[in-house]
């Protein structure tokens, strides 16, 4: 690809990169150093050259190179010790374990209250493959290659999310209103869908 | 046993599938037949894409920095506009060199250190040097070291060649003791403590020197000596310095900014400053 054509492409996405590294690391300096690590790699002549969207665009790409990079820290930070203590909160730094710590003290303020608890009320691996579909537009089988995970994992978890953070807004009225919903168009919960199920 | 509700069924499948406009081949004419039974169910697939749309709205509040999002430009720009733009600042920190009558003068540099990097290289740095455990008992029991000859000695036994570090007990400084330590990325450093003398304008101050093979991972060049900036308030005030020179790399940290300087000046550290 040409080379300004790429920058261009890879700069438009620097929102939803800084994003997903400030969901990974929690830290808005590390996210900062995160996403120019990110770009650092991904502006070098010979990546260019190389690049080929595999498994999706240039955001799906770029999220990838993010993930990996967040991952190469982490195993780093086995050997380092202390460096990162406070961010492997003793898990085990699995790639779902690390995503885990997400929701003890996540910044939630900016997020609207009730999908807030909705969702922080999600596992892990679930919560990151929602916000990846949610947030920045991935496709399924983007969000497999980001998370090098299989597709079907990333659909059982989606399906998992949505249905309950359907679920819980059902039980909430103001919910249904603030998202302009009508209580008849009900979700596919799981809890309704056996019932319902042609 | 799996959860239930992360098995969809073929209805909430076919009908997600059709809000996330997913439908693998063949399927349109599946979710025609169905609505067609179950024209409610248009009602849940717009139900899921206003639900992707809230979260989505909900979710996407954080915006780059903009200092960030310059860097980031910056970055891309062609390579010969970036040479021009690091010889101008090198042109302009020289003038101020002679302005001032200074020994170091200094530049912008437009590299980066690697994600754990400049945060995570500062924080260790500016720590470190209160944390770890060194002694000169630790240090004989360990190295058979007590001096600080002894202990550029060990250097060469220990990286597998012989770092050119200079005298710096005759500045002023005492020799505390050493130890093995991982900078950031690195799997082996040395750690050289020192402390300022008494009667010395330093004294008591630490000062910590750390020496490792270079592995290349560092954004720096030889001839050069480089001042790691904290971006954090915390650790402004410590001097944090490194260089590179025939395969190894040197740090120097203090608090104390006097005593940091001079033990660049012995240590051997080149003259041209630059910023990190």
């Amino acid at each position: 690809m040409d080379r300004t054509r790429f920058l261009e492409l890879a700069t438009a996405e620097v929102n939803a990169v800084y994003r997903f590294a400030l969901r990974l690391t929690r830290d808005a300096h590390r996210a900062e150093d995160l996403v120019q690590d990110v770009y650092t790699q991904a502006l070098r002549p010979e990546r260019i050259a190389a690049f080929e969207p595999r498994g999706g665009g240039i955001r799906a790409w770029l999220l990838r190179v993010t993930y990996r990079s967040f991952l190469s820290m982490i195993e780093r930070s086995r050997r380092d010790g202390a460096i990162f203590r406070e961010l492997l909160d003793g898990d085990d730094a699995a790639p779902e374990a690390v995503s885990a710590t997400l929701a003890a003290d996540f910044d939630w303020e900016s997020v609207d209250g009730r999908l807030k608890v909705a969702v922080a009320h999600l596992d892990a691996g679930s919560r990151e493959v929602l916000l990846l579909w949610a947030v920045e537009h991935l496709q399924y089988h983007e969000i497999a290659s980001v998370l090098d995970i299989p597709i079907g994992t990333v659909m059982s978890r989606l399906h998992r999310a949505r249905s309950r953070v359907s679920k819980e807004l059902l039980t909430d009225p103001g919910a249904i209103e603030d998202l302009g919903l009508r209580p008849a168009q009900s979700p596919l919960s799981g809890s309704r869908e056996g019932k319902r199920s042609s | 046993m799996k959860n239930p509700d992360s098995l969809p069924s073929e209805r909430s499948r076919l009908l997600r599938a059709a809000a996330d406009d997913e439908l693998l081949a063949g399927e349109r004419a599946a979710l025609d037949a169905h609505l067609a039974r179950r024209p409610d169910d248009r009602a849940v697939i717009e139900f899921e894409r206003k639900l992707r749309d809230g979260l989505a709205h909900s979710f996407s509040g954080s915006q780059v920095p903009a200092a960030l999002e310059q860097r980031i430009r910056a970055l891309g720009a062609p390579p010969r506009h970036r040479l021009l733009r690091r010889i101008a600042w090198l042109a302009a920190a020289a003038a101020l060199l002679v302005a001032a009558g200074i020994t170091y003068h200094s530049a912008t540099r437009a590299d980066e250190i690697g994600f754990y990097g400049r945060a995570t290289l500062v924080r260790f740095l500016a720590t470190h040097p209160h944390d770890c455990p060194i002694s000169i008992e630790r240090t004989l029991a360990e190295f058979n070291v007590e001096a600080y000859d002894d202990a550029l000695s060990s250097l060469g036994n220990l990286l597998g060649d012989a770092p050119a570090l200079g005298d710096l007990t005759d500045a002023g400084f005492e020799f505390r003791g050493m130890g093995r330590c991982g900078i950031p990325g690195h799997e082996l450093s040395i750690h050289i403590q020192l402390v300022g003398a008494a009667g010395s304008t330093f004294e008591g101050d630490k000062l910590s020197i750390y020496v490792q093979r270079d592995d290349g991972r560092l954004p720096i060049t030889d001839g050069a000596t480089y001042r790691l900036q904290p971006k954090t308030l915390r650790f402004a005030d410590v001097g944090m310095y490194l260089w590179r020179r025939e395969g190894f790399d040197y740090f120097v940290v203090s608090e104390n900014p006097e005593a940091a300087i001079i033990a660049l000046r012995r240590a051997g550290a080149p003259a041209e400053l630059l910023m990190l």
